[in-house]
């Protein structure tokens, strides 16, 4: 059996006495596309962020790769892809000048044509060579998933990815992320808002409610979603919302 | 290639000086340059007036300067090595594959980049005072001396100071006072965000940890002056960080609220009034400990009135320009260099220029 890409076993964490997340477990494979989803408020970011390792859980483990991320964070980190905000990202380099930092970074002796032409279809190219301050919201987060996609990671995590971007932009994204799921290159563990996109694109899903993973739903369940009423995950989810309410 | 932290620094410090230098026009520049020689001139007629009565204050007490200077530099190093550790724990380059040495040296030089002014301060304000009192060789010396060792042990005694550790709540967490369920329109709210902004940055509870050594350092034979010493640098340090703070929510409160229809008066009055008038209280205890250190009353009196000129045109600058949303810092320099030379020609004249200045500015904000 290989080895999954991404292990989270009991995650908790507290912001002080308040706890955000509670026992989460979550296992992901290469060619796994992830929805993650919930209300507001519910946790998903501080998930994502304790699998980037920006924050140190409570208790569990967070392993990339079979490599932990608290204890081996520089090999567990060569094998992950994190989208960070795009208001995180340094006003002061050019849009070229943060892929050369992510790629050297990375070990790499370039950019990589990849990425290059991604950015193309993107149409980023122009943008590359002027300083990120002067950069749309929209292109700050398209310069923010190409960093997350420099090195081929074996794990990309991306946060509200495609909001902010064009109709046509998010097209080539998602074909990208596509791409690299179906040929088994990465898993995506993407958490959204975007019910459509979870029935287009996702392998699985699941739902964070009050800081623990309340429901999830495999291939089979959303192929069945896929086939049945447009609006059933929706219903779904709102009445995964009231139960837990309750 | 290099630590990619280094080279992402090395890169935004370039293309920072790069921006300066291609989007300031040339005369700015000039200007600024003028300006900026212009208030170290400020800052040495200013020294000329107050050096001999400092060498006078600290001349009995060189222990206890060498204990608060060695309070200061473990006070910025262990602030330092808080915020970047943070910093790097969650920018843009915090999920990188880079090892934890590399990180831990990234921190130590930006922490040491950003406390270094403020480090130098104390030797920069003993030689100044040698220049300007030619016959106090031994004792600049003496301090010169006491302050560059108290420096190097407060930086390692800051460093490994132990954090408490902040990635588990939200730093403002633990200082945000809790608020009453309301639905009444009001903007007390406004006034109570600088003293929170300053008691994050402070750290009341990582300052107290370090003062409790520094208060056992002190010679017993003069603790009633070095309690008052001691004292002093704190109401300092708060009140200096007071006055940031308020020029930080000048900025982001202009930001957030310029688009709504509350009135700049009524903006600049709901965040400046408590601020201010914890400057006005703390500054007048300021004054009291200073002629309890043997300052004579007049020249504490001519500092508590220096300092709140500055606190006046900081204040009333920051926030008519953070409401225009334009830059504060050149007019900032011009007001305080013209507030120096009329105190240069006649003395206690600086509050009241200070006062003018603050009001033309709040008044040409309102206009607009």
């Amino acid at each position: 059996m290989t080895e999954p890409v991404l292990a989270i076993r009991n995650l908790t964490v507290r912001y002080g006495a308040k706890r955000v997340l509670t026992g989460v477990d979550l296992s992901l494979m290469r060619g796994d596309w992830f929805f993650l989803l919930g209300p507001n408020g519910s946790g998903k970011t501080t998930l994502l962020r304790c699998v980037g390792g920006q924050i140190v859980p409570a208790a569990g483990t967070v392993n990339i790769g079979g490599l932990s991320i608290l204890e081996a964070p520089h090999s567990a980190k060569r094998l992950l892809g994190y989208a960070h905000p795009p208001e995180g990202l340094p006003g002061l380099l050019t849009g070229r000048q943060c892929l050369e930092v992510y790629a050297a970074a990375h070990d790499l002796p370039d950019i990589g044509s990849g990425i290059l032409e991604l950015a193309a279809q993107l149409r980023l190219t122009p943008a590359l060579d002027q300083w990120v301050a002067s950069y749309s919201l929209g292109t700050r987060q398209k310069l923010s998933i190409l960093l997350a996609l420099i090195g081929n990671p074996a794990l990309v995590v991306l946060d509200e990815a495609f909001n902010g971007l064009d109709p046509a932009s998010a097209l080539v994204l998602r074909r990208e992320l596509q791409q690299r799921v179906a040929e088994r290159r990465c898993a995506v563990l993407l958490a959204t808002h975007a019910l459509d996109s979870v029935l287009r694109h996702g392998t699985r899903a699941g739902l964070l409610l009050d800081g623990a993973l309340t429901r999830a739903w495999d291939a089979q369940e959303l192929d069945a979603l896929r086939t049945g009423d447009p609006g059933a995950l929706e219903a779904v989810l709102a009445e995964a919302a009231r139960e837990c309410a309750a | 290639m290099h630590s990619p932290l280094l080279a992402a620094l090395r890169l935004e410090t370039t293309n920072h000086l790069r921006a300066w230098y291609l989007h300031g026009r040339r005369i700015r520049m000039w200007f600024a340059i003028a300006m900026i020689a212009a208030a170290v001139a400020a800052v040495i007629a200013l020294a000329t007036q107050f050096a001999p009565v400092l060498l006078r204050v600290v001349a009995p007490h060189l222990l206890t300067v060498n204990v608060l200077v060695a309070l200061q530099a473990s006070v910025l190093a262990h602030w330092g090595r808080r915020k970047w550790t943070a910093i790097y724990s969650g920018n843009w380059l915090s999920t990188l594959p880079v090892s934890r040495r590399q990180c831990a040296r990234m921190v130590a030089l930006r922490a040491f980049l950003a406390s270094a002014p403020l480090l130098a301060l104390p030797p920069a304000v003993v030689l100044l005072a040698r220049l300007c009192a030619p016959r106090s060789g031994a004792i600049t010396s003496a301090l010169l001396t006491g302050i560059g060792i108290a420096t190097a042990v407060g930086v390692l005694l800051g460093w490994y100071l132990p954090a408490r550790e902040v990635r588990h709540s939200a730093p403002a967490l633990p200082y945000a006072a809790a608020s009453r369920a309301s639905a009444v329109p009001r903007l007390v709210a406004l006034s109570r965000w600088t003293e929170t902004q300053t008691r994050v940055w402070l750290q009341p509870r990582s300052l107290a940890r370090l003062l409790l050594p520094a208060m056992l350092l002190v010679p017993m034979d003069s603790a009633n002056v070095a309690i008052a010493l001691l004292s002093l640098w704190v109401l300092a340090v708060y009140l200096l960080v007071l006055l940031r703070a308020m020029v930080q929510v000048a900025r982001e409160g202009a930001a957030w609220l310029r688009p709504t229809s509350l009135t700049f008066y009524r903006f600049a009055w709901s965040v400046a009034r408590r601020p201010l008038f914890k400057q006005l209280q703390w500054t007048l205890l300021a004054t009291v400990l200073l002629v309890a250190l043997g300052c004579q009353p007049l020249v504490a009196a001519r500092v508590a009135e220096w300092w709140l000129a500055l606190v006046s045109v900081t204040s009333g600058i920051a926030l008519s320009r953070a409401y225009q949303s334009r830059a504060m810092r050149l007019r900032l320099l011009v007001s305080v260099c013209a507030m120096a030379v009329l105190e240069r020609f006649r003395q206690h004249l600086a509050l009241p220029c200070a006062l003018v200045i603050s009001a033309w500015h709040i008044r040409e904000a309102a206009r607009t």
